[in-house]
């Protein structure tokens, strides 16, 4: 993890849940994460100090708290991500207000308390009976390698345990991620209540992991199961009480590893190294501005964080904007030998003002957006076509009358009269 | 009273040993000390490796001086390593007693050294290791100081028995958590060192158990729940500390739980109890008598007033109920257990029942109600064969009547949904089924209605009932049908795409218009050219001449000035920009004017001259 990324607040229900979830914070440390544990509600708590972040995440693994303690409240939860902190939270069926009210500020909602996700046909044989000790298959796991990791989707991948409620998120919100969803036989439910109205969520709608990458790339992780990232779950066989299937581990702690890279930005990372763009055969933009259909080269450089590391990001759907109001070109970048990625097309025959737009947003990854604003003008009248043959007639009639006139200056200026005398005798003879 | 849910089961004790294990494998000599503690390697292959790494650990270790030497040698001597411990290491050893040591952790430390070397330290040392320690306590009196100090007093003699008045100082620290469980800050290696310390405190110094019955229930909680450590160190210190609770007289939980899930057949219901002590062995003496009471959660009515549950012959920890002659109905049932009075315990358990389809129709009908509704009987767990098809007139029809297996009567279950999926776009919609008055479940849509919640997605979907119940042993999820949904066509919704690569653009630049032919251009050149050459033949019948023409400075530099205005336009027409062309013209245009003044004012003078002459 780079250094800057480094100082983590671990809020806790209690200090148990920093022993029986010890293999997942012991990996954050390893990771080199330095991780300050506090109770939920301490009432010394600080998440800054004369104006700066004392840290750049957080953990809330405090199922049940219903206040957050000295200056930490939901206000200033949501006020840290959208400076730019990370918050990974896990609750649990017997979520507390504060937890609720988070949630509802990063586009997430909350079961009812004592509502847990039930599954009556994937459930683990070590349920108590509720069948709320759910296995979940890898499959559900959202298409994002940066995220979950490639292995763990594999088709023989093992299923993951959860037990805790469901989340639901906004359909029309476009930042949220379904990180993890439950079969389609599951629903969220009070397990002692009947089904007397719909429930808060149903089937693969049932949420059991969501994430948010807000505008600023911030990233907040929603669980709703305390019990996914602890030791128990990372260190359990399971398996399937109907079926029988049997696996040796599940897959939570490979999971839980991955989430927890992302979301602390250790994974799915990009930045632009640097934007150049000129006329073809130029190595600088021009001074002023570009003129209609220049051919001009677009460089751009892009870097993945890759193990604490800047490298050079590997893709083939970046594109390239060419707008005014709207887009004028729209091409795919092609990747160079130096890594950095190129575009060439020709300047639109329209003049304005016009922006290179790289505007780069793919689940898993941060949104990548730069643009650089340049002008565009018309020909100059020096640029234009000249001997068009359909148009020689007026080169003709013009230049024919600037001829005419300079001969006629000397007609006009130098006009030598007859004599008078020869006039007269001539006027005389016909008389 | 005096009992756990649950105990370190050979599941939890197999696991541990592979901690132990991959403890020998780390490059840490405090893991490799705590494995060689429980683990008694045979294999000198193994051993000698071993045997040089810790070596090689104990100069490299960070840890405080006197921690490193202890865990080196009992290493050493648990490995039953050949190499002989170094003199000069020894003789710091053994010397240490004699400095002011500064902590009772030290103490501790150099004493356990000690023993482990089977040295025995003498009285004199010891009464002044009593005294430091006696200091040193007044000044440090946290949870690890006392804890360390609990540890060494009963291995320092008869005078530091004034270590157990501290014991009920410490145990008061405790934390409670969520009213079940018992832990000191810092947790589980602290914790562990004061449970210990305190029960080594009593038992040498004859004094009354640290902690009550209750409390006692409570630290086991703790270490049960932290049965999934995963250092060396934390899984020797809470199998040390479960030994002591366990083996504690008068308050020493025992675990009585149930065997298996707590689900219950209905057809042979059998309750199997387990009562074991915290490391799952056998209790002793085993309970002579174990009665249960059980009730019916829902109610709270007495299924049993007083029922044995009896010894297994074959397991002396296992202890059965047969409840087949209770005829049980199927629901949430607790026992509450007795055993000898002392240990009591209440545990949940379930009789499951099975559910079975009495029938199941499906059917299209017009949402007006004009029409007869067209139903269909679908067998269980069979598929309609015809696909059904409805519009967004006509309303989607289901009705299940769900029975109890066993008796026959309708049943009431935690999930009855319908859920309708199409396979081409992988979207699925649910809907809860409700109970009429004659306990069948229906489900009716209206076609038109909930096009919303199918986005107006027309196609092709399954219908699959889902019945499900956590005291049902089998729940089932079925497809009962095909359905050709059609929504209004103009109010499909396309999924916008917000993620993914945009459609390329290429720009379509102007196509200039078609030229007209050349020879037209060609035709109206030659007509615009027509009046200069005009010009010249006109001028050749009237006989112009320029005889005036002078070769006067003024006369060159006015034509010459003006010729230059004339090809700048050209120029200018070629490549020159405005600008270019005004800084050009202004100086020849000055030029040409000078030059034009005076060519005139020459010519004035001419006329004038000949004028005057005539």
């Amino acid at each position: 993890v780079l250094e800057t990324d480094a100082n983590t607040l671990v809020l806790l229900d209690n200090l148990a849940i920093r022993e029986t979830h010890s293999i997942f914070f012991k990996s954050l440390q390893d990771r080199g994460f330095k991780l300050t544990y506090k109770l939920a509600d301490d009432s010394s708590l600080l998440l800054s100090k004369y104006g700066e972040y004392l840290y750049k995440n957080v953990i809330i693994f405090a199922p049940s708290v219903e206040e957050f303690g000295g200056d930490v409240s939901v206000e200033r939860l949501a006020q840290f991500v959208d400076d730019g902190g990370n918050v990974l939270v896990a609750g649990s069926e017997k979520s507390g207000d504060a937890l609720r009210e988070f949630a509802s500020e990063c586009g997430f909602e909350l079961d009812e308390e004592n509502a847990a996700v039930i599954d009556h046909l994937h459930y683990d044989v070590s349920d108590a009976g509720e069948h709320t000790t759910i296995l979940t298959s890898a499959k559900n796991l959202i298409q994002a390698d940066t995220i979950v990791g490639k292995a763990n989707r594999q088709a023989d991948a093992a299923p993951l345990l959860y037990r805790g409620t469901g989340l639901i998120a906004d359909k029309e919100n476009p930042l949220v991620l379904k990180l993890l969803t439950a079969e389609s036989t599951a629903y969220s439910y009070n397990p002692e209540a009947s089904v007397s109205d719909y429930p808060h969520a149903v089937g693969r709608g049932t949420l059991l992991i969501a994430a948010l990458q807000a505008r600023n790339n911030a990233r907040v992780v929603f669980s709703g199961s305390l019990l996914f990232f602890s030791d128990e779950s990372f260190t359990t066989a399971v398996q399937y009480a109907q079926s029988g299937v049997f696996h040796k581990l599940a897959g939570n702690r490979d999971v839980a590893e991955s989430i927890s890279k992302w979301v602390f930005g250790e994974t799915g990372r990009l930045r632009v190294a640097s934007v150049q763009h000129h006329k073809e055969g130029e190595l600088l933009p021009p001074d002023q501005a570009y003129t209609i259909t220049d051919p001009v080269v677009y460089t751009i450089g892009i870097e993945e964080l890759v193990q604490g590391e800047w490298r050079a990001f590997k893709a083939s759907d970046i594109q390239l904007e060419f707008v005014r109001i709207d887009p004028f070109v729209r091409t795919y970048l092609k990747q160079t030998n130096t890594g950095a990625y190129q575009a060439k097309f020709k300047i639109p025959d329209v003049y304005g003002v016009y922006q290179f737009k790289v505007d780069y947003n793919r689940v898993g990854y941060t949104h990548l957006y730069s643009t650089t604003q340049v002008s565009v003008r018309p020909l100059e009248h020096t640029q234009y076509e000249r001997f068009i043959p359909s148009a020689f007639p007026y080169y003709t009639s013009a230049f024919s009358m600037m001829i005419g006139v300079f001969v006629f200056s000397f007609v006009f200026l130098h006009f030598k009269d007859e004599p008078v005398g020869r006039a007269a005798k001539e006027d005389k003879k016909s008389q | 009273a005096r009992t756990v849910d649950s105990h370190l089961g050979q599941k939890d004790l197999s696991r541990l040993q592979k901690v132990f294990v991959d403890g020998f494998g780390s490059s840490d000599l405090q893991s490799i000390f705590f494995s060689s503690l429980n683990i008694q390697l045979t294999d000198a292959t193994q051993k000698e490796p071993l045997c040089k790494k810790i070596a090689t650990l104990h100069s490299e270790s960070k840890l405080n001086s006197f921690e490193k030497d202890y865990y080196y040698i009992g290493a050493s001597r648990n490995l039953g390593c050949s190499a002989k411990i170094d003199e000069g290491l020894l003789s710091k050893v053994y010397s240490s007693l004699n400095s002011e040591l500064g902590s009772s952790q030290e103490i501790f430390y150099r004493v356990v050294t000690h023993k482990v070397l089977g040295v025995e330290i003498n009285e004199a040392t010891q009464e002044k290791l009593v005294k430091r320690l006696q200091e040193l306590l007044k000044k440090d009196d946290t949870l690890s100081g006392l804890g360390y100090a609990f540890n060494v007093a009963p291995l320092l003699g008869a005078s530091a028995s004034f270590i157990a008045n501290r014991v009920e100082d410490a145990i008061v620290q405790a934390d409670e958590v969520d009213g079940k469980l018992l832990q000191f800050e810092g947790g589980l290696s602290i914790t562990s060192l004061i449970i210990n310390g305190a029960f080594g405190v009593s038992k040498t110094f004859n004094k009354p158990v640290p902690i009550t019955a209750d409390q006692a229930v409570k630290f086991a909680n703790y270490f049960l729940s932290r049965r999934s450590v995963q250092t060396a160190k934390g899984a020797h210190v809470l199998i040390e500390a479960l030994k002591t609770i366990s083996g504690a007289d008068k308050i020493a939980p025992v675990c009585v739980q149930l065997i298996g899930n707590g689900q219950l057949d209905a057809q042979s219901p059998t309750l199997n109890v387990a009562v074991v002590d915290l490391l799952g062995k056998p209790l002793s003496p085993a309970p002579k008598v174990i009665n249960a009471k059980v009730i019916r959660k829902k109610d709270s009515s007495v299924l049993a007033d007083k029922i044995t549950v009896a010894s297994k012959s074959s397991d002396k920890t296992t202890y059965v109920a047969d409840l087949a002659s209770l005829k049980p109905a199927r629901g949430v049932y607790q026992a509450e257990l007795s055993a000898d009075g002392v240990y009591t315990q209440t545990l949940q358990f379930k009789v499951l029942g099975r559910v079975k389809v009495q029938s199941l129709e499906v059917g299209i009908a017009e949402s007006d109600a004009s029409a007869a509704t067209r139903k269909q009987s679908v067998t269980y767990p069979g598929k309609l064969q015809e696909v059904l098809s409805a519009d967004s007139t006509q309303k989607l029809l289901l009705k299940a009547v769900l029975v109890d297996e066993s008796t026959s009567k309708p049943l009431a279950v935690h999930q009855a949904f319908v859920r309708l999926y199409n396979k081409k776009t992988d979207k699925e919609i649910i809907f809860v089924a409700e109970q009429d008055s004659s306990k069948a479940y229906k489900f009716d849509m209206d076609v038109g209605n909930n096009g919303k919640n199918f986005n107006y997605q027309s196609g092709t979907y399954s219908i699959y009932l889902t019945v499900g119940d956590s005291s049902l042993s089998n729940s089932f999820e079925w497809l009962v049908a095909e359905v050709q949904l059609k929504f209004n066509e103009d109010k499909e919704v396309k999924p916008k795409n917000t993620s993914g690569p945009l459609p390329e653009i290429i720009h379509q630049f102007r196509v200039p218009d078609k030229r007209p032919p050349r020879i037209v251009s060609d035709i109206f050149t030659g007509l615009c050219i027509t009046p200069l050459v005009l010009l010249f033949v006109f001028w050749g019948k009237l006989g112009i001449n320029v005889s005036n023409l002078t070769l006067a400075p003024s006369t060159i530099g006015f034509h010459l000035g003006f010729g230059g205005i004339l090809v700048l336009f050209f120029v200018f027409w070629l490549q020159l920009n405005m600008f270019q062309t005004l800084r050009l013209l202004i100086p020849i245009a000055v030029f040409t004017f000078l030059a034009g003044n005076r060519l005139l004012r020459r010519l004035y003078a001419q006329r004038n001259s000949k004028a005057s002459a005539s």
